[in-house]
Formats: structure tokens, sequence, C-alpha cells
């Protein structure tokens, strides 16, 4: 009697295991499906984060300072509040792209030009700088 | 010959001729240069390098300057320096009774057709006695000029621009520096004199002026004694671009122009830097 | 979990990459890169239109050379495009050595551009 009783109460855990399961990974679906345009776009930001801290890649933080970061460079001005400074994208995009257009005297990069980014990276690049 | 012609012949050759670089002209420009951008500091001081404009890292580096680690291979290259060569003779031969010679290296030999750096007289004068040259850019070559620069030190640079295949050597080192370059577009000056003092991460970009004071360097990141034209690779390497050969023309034309810059300070290496 | 490879999997990629760069920089620093670059075209592969495009290549990157404003990433691509020919690779042997044509108009660019700007650099 015993033995069933234990049976029957490991049968009823693993029902509610699997329903606990199947409720969560419903919610999650529904949630994902709400969220997906954020979540795809963090996952940009978080990208474009790596191609701009990579010494190999942007290396952008040797001249600019974002907040929080350690050990910055001064040469080119900090990125702070870049969504109203930039409120056209694709002007970003060409300002980092070739920045001797808007001033031949820069010392800062074409990224594009120069094909030290390819296309991918520079457009994660500017969703993750419009985000600081 | 009616003077309308000679006119014309005038303009025209004036319009044709070259424009000649006069060395003593840039040279006082760069020291106004530096005077403007940092009017409360000495000229005298940007013998120190970055030191000069950083008090927090100037600290640091008087403190290594106790147990200086150069100080090795300047007793290295004094054994070496006084060491005979195998057919009797030795560098006092080449250099005289006094090796503290540097300040006036590089020189601009007639007779080669060329600009001779301290390391490339070494090396001439082991090969005009039978031995073989040594590596260019570290271990003993790099250890005989540290003795030799520590014996100069207090000499005020004094490099002698007289002929004009001279001025054409000083041209070319100069249009080398002042020229973007590599992937990333960087000439010498962008971080040495527009950026200069700037924050590279944690590393502050050191002045032109004073840039050839204090050579052979240990630096830290090499973790032994260098000679200048390993830090000019390493500068090509970093803005991407193909290095060029220790003691090629474009080398040695590059240390003649930075050196003249510097003429009238005086001599303080080795050095060490991080 | 799976973020800690793909984490472990970049950093290893980031510093293979660093190290093989440094060594690339550190040769050439010491031989002629053009001595690297020239003899291997021939051998390569069997397909005409690659062995033209690997020729052009090479050249212009020998003119970025004689112009003094060689890039480092060129070598990379270079041989890139050699090793991929190598082992049959035609895709990536042509995307390379295109990206290598790429490079060096670029690079040559900077050469002639530069013969004029430099002068505005110099303190007056």
């Amino acid at each position: 009697m015993l033995r069933v009783t234990e049976s029957v109460n490991k049968v009823l855990l693993a029902v509610c295991v699997a329903a606990g399961l199947l409720l969560a990974s419903g919610l999650a679906t529904a949630q994902n499906a709400d969220n997906s345009v954020d979540a795809e776009l963090a996952e940009r930001i978080k990208a474009g984060r790596a191609v701009f801290e990579n010494r190999r890649k942007g290396n952008c933080l040797s001249c600019h300072l974002v907040i929080g970061s350690e050990l910055p460079g001064n040469a080119g001005p900090p990125l702070i509040g870049m969504q109203a400074r930039w409120p056209d994208r694709k002007a970003l995009k060409a300002q980092v792209y070739d920045p001797t257009i808007a001033n031949p005297n820069t010392i800062m990069p074409p990224y594009g030009l120069h094909r030290i980014l390819t296309e991918e990276e520079l457009d994660v690049l500017v969703d993750y700088v419009l985000s600081l | 010959m009616k003077w309308t012609n000679l006119i014309a012949l005038l303009l025209t050759s004036m319009m044709v001729a070259p424009v000649q670089a006069d060395p003593e002209a840039d040279r006082l420009a760069l020291r106004d240069f530096y005077q403007q951008k940092f009017p409360d500091i000495d000229l005298a001081e940007f013998q120190n390098g970055v030191y000069a404009i950083d008090a927090k890292m100037r600290e640091q580096w008087v403190e290594m300057e106790d147990f200086p680690p150069y100080e090795i291979a300047i007793d290295e290259g004094e054994a070496l320096y006084n060491t005979p060569f195998a057919n009797g003779k030795s560098y006092a031969d080449c250099f005289g009774d006094d090796p503290g010679v540097k300040h006036n290296y590089p020189l601009f030999d007639q007779a080669r057709g060329g600009v001779v750096t301290l390391e490339v007289a070494i090396n001439n004068c082991r090969k005009e006695n039978g031995e073989e040259a040594l590596p260019w850019l570290v271990g003993e070559l790099a250890e005989i000029s540290s003795y030799m620069a520590y014996q100069s030190r207090g000499k005020s640079i004094d490099i002698k621009i007289e002929s004009p295949e001279a001025v054409a050597a000083y041209a070319e080192g100069q249009q080398f520096y002042y020229t973007r370059r590599g992937q990333l577009n960087f000439d010498c000056s962008g971080c040495h004199q527009q950026q200069v003092g700037q924050n590279l991460r944690a590393e502050r970009t050191s002045p032109t002026l004073g840039h050839a004071t204090h050579w052979p360097v240990y630096r830290g990141r090499w973790q032994f004694v260098g000679n200048i034209q390993k830090r000019f690779q390493e500068c090509n390497i970093q803005v991407r671009a193909v290095p060029f050969k220790a003691q090629s023309e474009t080398y040695r034309n590059l240390e003649y122009f930075l050196t003249y810059m510097s003429n009238g300070m005086e001599l303080n290496g080795p050095g060490s830097r991080r | 979990m799976k973020n800690l490879w793909i984490l472990g999997l970049v950093l290893f990629s980031v510093l293979a990459c660093d190290s093989q760069q440094k060594n690339t920089a550190e040769a050439n620093a010491e031989k002629s890169a053009v001595a690297e670059v020239a003899p291997v075209v021939a051998e390569v592969s069997k397909a005409p239109d690659f062995v033209s495009l690997m020729q052009q290549a090479e050249d212009l990157y020998v003119q970025t050379e004689t112009a003094k404003h060689a890039w480092l990433i060129n070598l990379d691509r270079l041989k890139d495009a050699r090793l991929a020919a190598k082992e049959g690779d035609m895709d990536k042997a042509v995307a390379n050595a295109e990206e290598a044509i790429k490079l060096s108009e670029l690079a040559l660019k900077q050469a002639e551009s530069e013969k004029s700007l430099w002068q505005a650099r110099v303190p007056q």
C-alpha cells in the first residue's frame, strides 16, 4: 500500500513538473513574441559593443570615453547622449565610415572606407553608439 | 636680352624651382608650436619626453630611475666596446678616445651618399675591421650604443645638414613623418603634435620635440633595451602599415629629420619608458 | 553555458588573430615582404581566371610597397587567397584576392593624396 502511494506520488510529481515546464515555455514564447524587436536590438547593441571595444576592430575606447569604461582615451569627444546628438542614424554611420569628409584633419580612422570594419560591423556599432 | 624676357625668365625659374626645405626654420617653428601648446613648460624639459607634461607619470619614472632597468645594458656595452677585434684594433680606433659621440649622429656622409646612424657607424667599424655586423635592433648593438649614449649624457645634440644631398635626405624624413599611412590612416604628427598629451587608453602621447634625446630605451612592453628604429617599426605596425627594414634609407632619413628637430637639446639616454 | 562557449571561442579566435598578426608583422619587419609574396602564384591553381586575378593582386601589392604605403592586412588577404587556392576552396580564394585588390587600390589612393596633403601638417 505504501509502495503504491509512493509510485502514485512519483507520477503526480512528474505530471506536475511536465505541466510546469509546458506552462513556462508557453509563457516564454508569448513574451518572446511581444519583445522580439527589443531582444533583437539588444543583441545588436551587444554585438556592437564587442566591435567597439575590440582592439583589432573598432578599438574606440582608445580615444572616446563611454560612461563606465575603464581607462578610456580622450583624443576624441566623449560618447554621451548620442541619440540627441545624432538624430539621423545615417549621418552617424557616414561619420564612422569616413570621418575625414566632415573634418579632413581628424585622426579618426575611416572605418568603412578603409575596410577596417564590415558593413554589418558598422551597423551594429552604430546601434551600440546610439544606445549611449 | 630685353628686360621683359629677363623678368619672364626670373618668374619661370621661381615657379619651376622646387620648394627647398629649410631645416632650421622647421626646427624653430616646431619649438614655437610646443611652447604655445605648453606655455608653462621649459622647452629643455622636453628631453624627458612625455614625463615633461605628466607629473604623475613622471613620479613613477623618477622612482624607476633609482634602479634603472637599462643599467645592465650599459655595463655589457662597456665590456663589448672595450673588447679588441681579432685584428687587435678596437672601437676607439673608429670613434676616438671618447666614446661619447652620440650627439653627432645621425650624420650625412657625403662619400657614402647617405645618412649614417650611430648603429650604422658601429657596424661599419666592425666590418672595416673584419668583424661580422651585429643585428640592428636589440642585443649587443643596442648595448654598445647604450654605453655610448651614456658616455654622451649632457652633450647637446649637434646634427649638421650642410649639403644639398643632406637637405634632400632631411626633406624625405620630414615628408615621411607627416605622411599618413597604414589602414588606420595615421601620420606621426597626428599623435605626437596634433593630439600631443592626449590619452590613448592609459598612455599619453609624447611630443616630437625631444623624441631623439634618450635612445636606446628600455621599454617595459619589450622587457629589453632597443634602438629607436625598433620603435619606428612598432609605430608603423600600430597604424597597420607594413614596417620598413631597420636601417633602411627610409628609416635613416626619418631618424635624421627627427634628431635634427631636437638639435641643441641635451642627451639623457639611455632611457626607460613604459 | 552556451554563452560561455561562444565567449571562449571568440576570445580564443581574437587571441589567435592577434598573435598571428604580430608574427606576420615581426617577420616582415626583418625581411622584405616582396620576397614572401612573389613566387607562389604559378603552382597554386589550374583555374586560369584565378591565376590572373591573383597575379593582379600580387602586382598591385608590390606597387603599394614601392609607394611605401603597404598595409599589413593586405599580407593576410594574399596569404589566405593562396592558402584557399591550395586547398581547392576557389570561392574563398577569389574573395580574398579581390579583397586584396581593393585594399591595394585604397593604399595607392592614400599614397597619391598624401603627396600634397602632408605639407599642411608641418608647423609654420
